[in-house]
């Protein structure tokens, strides 16, 4: 009788055991989720982590927010710098006050949160603070960055008409420039649809990037004799160049020229031209638009109406802007 | 009796491992953004003889940057407001 009761209570003690066995780890491992159970088995443990968690939060969102404060600030400064109508660029501006006041409003939630409980608080408005704007700070980090992309094509396109005025094949660095400004029209008429994608950006920077590598590869190529003189001009009216050089004449109207060089000669008359190349001893009068970039040994003279032109007189030396009036002539070449 | 106190002294210890402080789960770290690396785009020589008047290098500082503030960008967009 003695021996049943022992071995009864022997089950008891192992249900009871068990029992204990299955609830001790589940309250030792949550005094975050239920912090009054905790409290009876670990309060200090568990407010000592609480505590951990929203200093470390705390300060990863303080450098968070101070990073948002930086990129801001260079987004700011990339703006003023764009080459944009002055009413483009302050709307932009306002654009990017209006998400700096909202970033403020995070900074201001975090910042006031003295614990745990406030700060996960504070986290909650901020993710919705941050929904409404998020979108809206990369739209205008694509605006910038499109504008900025925009220059840097129209930049590469002036490169590529020094290459062909110094004689360097630049068909390459032109299609490739042309890719470009294909990608960036897509991108501008996704963007003013707002679908435009970080793939679409991705894309177009790989295109740009390409234009640049071929840019890059021809500047290597492109050594003018420390005897060269460079001339850039734009002209609108009736001129004349003349010398030993080598040329890009690009632009609107009519010309008669003379190329010579030591292996032929050709010559055309009032012919309508886009874009001329000349060679070795050069005669050409042309009326019209036009740019006309040179290297060489050479005059070129306005015999009517308005030039505006930026110069070397020798390859070592510093470019020079100047205008020319009817009858002037600017000499380039040492 | 014996092996009944050899049993709550087992039970007893056992009770003591499960609620030791250092024992179960490892205290809960909150959820972190992972931090990505910025990529810093491979530095090219340009041309610096005759060349260097095309603003090769100008231009190639200006893509850089613009890389830079788009790569800075998505890594302040990984942020996770979780506690």
């Amino acid at each position: 009788m003695q021996l049943n009761l022992v071995m009864g209570m022997r089950w008891v003690l192992l249900v009871v055991a068990l029992a204990l066995l299955a609830t001790v780890p589940a309250i030792a491992a949550s005094p975050d989720e239920k912090p009054g159970v905790g409290k009876a088995f670990g309060a200090g443990k568990g407010d000592e982590i609480r505590e951990k968690m929203f200093q470390e939060r705390k300060e990863m969102m303080t450098t968070w927010l101070q990073n948002c404060d930086r990129w801001m600030e260079r987004l700011r400064a990339r703006v003023e710098e764009l080459n944009i109508a002055q009413e483009s660029k302050l709307r932009i501006q306002e654009r990017i006050n209006n998400v700096e006041n909202r970033i403020n409003e995070i900074k201001a939630r975090i910042g006031s949160a003295k614990d745990y409980d406030e700060l996960r608080n504070a986290m909650k408005e901020s993710r919705e603070i941050w929904l409404g704007i998020s979108k809206e700070m990369r739209m205008i980090a694509y605006e910038n960055y499109v504008s900025h992309i925009d220059n840097v094509l129209r930049k590469l396109d002036e490169i590529a008409d020094r290459f062909e005025g110094y004689g360097l094949d630049a068909t390459q660095l032109r299609n490739a420039i042309n890719e470009a400004n294909s990608a960036l029209q897509s991108v501008r008429e996704k963007m003013a649809g707002g679908t435009a994608t970080p793939k679409d950006i991705a894309e177009l920077n790989k295109r740009v990037m390409n234009t640049f590598n071929e840019a890059k590869r021809l500047a290597r190529e492109y050594k003018p004799k420390p005897s060269d003189g460079i001339l850039m001009a734009n002209v609108n009216g009736n001129f004349t160049l003349t010398g030993n050089m080598t040329a890009l004449i690009k632009g609107n109207g009519t010309f008669d020229y003379v190329e010579a060089t030591a292996k032929s000669e050709s010559k055309g008359a009032a012919e309508r031209i886009e874009a001329l190349v000349v060679r070795g001893n050069v005669n050409v009068n042309g009326n019209g638009t036009f740019k006309i970039v040179a290297h060489g040994n050479g005059t070129l003279t306005l015999n009517d109406g308005s030039a505006s032109y930026v110069f070397k007189q020798c390859v070592n030396q510093k470019f020079v802007n100047g205008t020319l009036s009817r009858s002037e002539s600017i000499s380039f070449g040492c | 009796m014996k092996r009944f106190s050899i049993f709550l002294i087992t039970l007893s210890l056992l009770f003591l491992g499960c609620s030791s402080p250092e024992g179960g789960k490892a205290p809960v770290t909150p959820a972190t953004t992972p931090s990505k690396p910025t990529p810093t785009p491979v530095q090219t020589p340009a041309e610096q003889s005759t060349g260097s008047d095309l603003g090769i290098e100008d231009i190639q500082k200006e893509l850089e940057e613009l890389e830079k503030m788009l790569s800075e960008l998505e890594e302040l967009e990984n942020v996770t407001f979780e506690v």
